[in-house]
């Protein structure tokens, strides 16, 4: 379990520190939006398991496979998520830090990153999810531990309360990185905002 | 103290069939270092372009702005700005949108605190520091954005409207308090407004702009005493200006 974790960490983490830069830089030059815009597209169009199959041919079976095979899978889904949230900043806000004579890092660490945080938890959630399944794909012929190749053993044995038994435990590692992980990250990191009760009466 | 000097300036547009089109026109004046000058003309004749083309978000087409510091012109200084909305950064708090740009004008770390508090005590909300801004009033809000412009303790300040988005009432709160902070640390204002009465009141000097494109229609000076307070001849005064305004588009027409 613990490998499978750290392929999906590390994985998502490499992706999305590629997707932060790249969003950012579609989203405010237009050069950017123009070379990477092609790529992007075509990268959503190939599935998990192509890529996954493609990594364990072109690496063979050690840990870069999975790593590169959930980089590149949630790499463009990533980077859509971030472009669209550059492209609705707030142009007032980065005006108002122009004015104020902010430095670039300060306008990106202050005023940028922080209007997309929704955005980067909206695409860590789905990018997560979608991580770990192709973290599965390669761990069942790429790699001699993980939760993918303990599901491959149970079922060349056909022991069925095997394969449940590691599907519920993902399962149950989702939920944890969900609610203890991801949730509290994303309270915490929106506390300014006033909490919003539609239906009040 | 500084002071802004505007000389034949000119900015154009386009629409959006690609035709040009003059917002600004031959437009010439100053802001005197030490004073709230007032900029009042029609909505869309450029007075916004201006302020932004001061602290280069536009850029003139043709003309200068110039900003003199004791004699001697500056490139791109330091100003303060209070634009229509509050624009602070809704994920930090007063103290911190006040510290960021103290620290985007160079501020030495060791000040902010004290600086921060100083300002946020002369706008009475001292003890929002660790408030987020969605917590806070309207007119709170546009007092932190005060604060922030003043924090800054930069020579020229430029407002865009800066009460325009609040009641009355609290306008006038906010106008009294903007007005007693500008004599009390004589900094060079530029300001900009629809409200006559707020011009009459907020000025040392009055700017008044033709229709689109802007140029110069009078340039007044006002005879209220200060300390200013909100009284009669504030109106007296605005009827004033009114006449001005009147007469030059009558006379036009």
């Amino acid at each position: 379990m613990y490998q499978s974790l750290r392929r999906v960490f590390v994985g998502s983490v490499i992706a999305m520190l590629f997707s932060v830069v790249v969003g950012i830089y579609m989203g405010t030059v237009v050069m950017g939006e123009r070379f990477f815009q092609p790529l992007v597209v075509l990268g959503l169009t190939i599935p998990g398991l192509m890529w996954a199959l493609i990594a364990v041919m072109l690496f063979g079976i050690n840990e870069f496979s999975p790593y590169f095979a959930v980089t590149v899978t949630i790499f463009p889904m990533l980077v859509i998520n971030i472009w669209a949230g550059v492209k609705s900043l707030d142009k007032e806000l980065i005006d108002m830090s122009h004015v104020f004579h902010f430095t670039k890092w300060m306008k990106i660490s202050q005023v940028i990153l922080p209007q997309l945080v929704p955005n980067i938890f909206a695409a860590t959630r789905y990018g997560l999810g979608l991580a770990w399944k192709v973290v599965v794909v390669v761990e069942m012929f790429g790699t001699s531990n993980g939760v993918g190749y303990q599901v491959m053993k149970s079922y060349q044995v056909f022991n069925m309360e095997g394969v449940i038994a590691w599907t519920v435990t993902f399962v149950i590692a989702m939920i944890v990185i969900e609610y203890g992980l991801i949730n509290l990250a994303e309270r915490r990191l929106t506390a300014w905002r006033p909490k919003i009760d539609v239906w009040r009466r | 103290m500084a002071e802004l000097v505007i000389k034949d300036a000119e900015k154009w547009f386009r629409r959006e069939d690609g035709q040009p089109f003059k917002i600004i026109d031959q437009l010439s004046f100053e802001a005197r270092e030490g004073c709230v000058t007032v900029l009042i003309g029609p909505s869309g004749c450029g007075k916004s372009t201006l302020l932004n083309s001061s602290v280069g978000l536009e850029r003139l087409d043709r003309g200068e702005m110039r900003f003199v510091s004791n004699g001697q012109s500056q490139q791109r200084p330091l100003i303060g700005y209070v634009f229509q909305s509050p624009r602070l950064l809704p994920w930090k708090t007063i103290g911190e949108n006040i510290s960021l740009a103290l620290k985007g004008a160079g501020v030495p770390r060791p000040e902010w605190d004290s600086r921060v508090k100083h300002y946020l005590k002369l706008v009475d909300l001292e003890e929002y520091l660790h408030q987020f801004p969605l917590y806070l009033s309207g007119g709170q809000r546009q007092r932190v954005g005060l604060a922030r412009a003043l924090a800054i303790e930069s020579d020229l300040v430029l407002m865009d409207e800066p009460f325009a988005s609040v009641d009355e009432l609290t306008a006038r709160q906010l106008r009294q308090t903007t007005r007693r902070l500008c004599e009390q640390l004589h900094r060079t204002v530029l300001f900009v407004t629809h409200n006559l009465p707020e011009a009459a009141y907020m000025s040392d000097f009055v700017v008044t702009l033709s229709r689109r494109p802007a140029r110069l229609d009078s340039y007044v000076t006002n005879p209220l005493s200060t300390p200013r307070r909100w009284g009669p001849e504030v109106y007296n005064f605005a009827a004033e200006l009114e006449n001005k305004v009147t007469l030059k588009e009558e006379s036009e027409s």
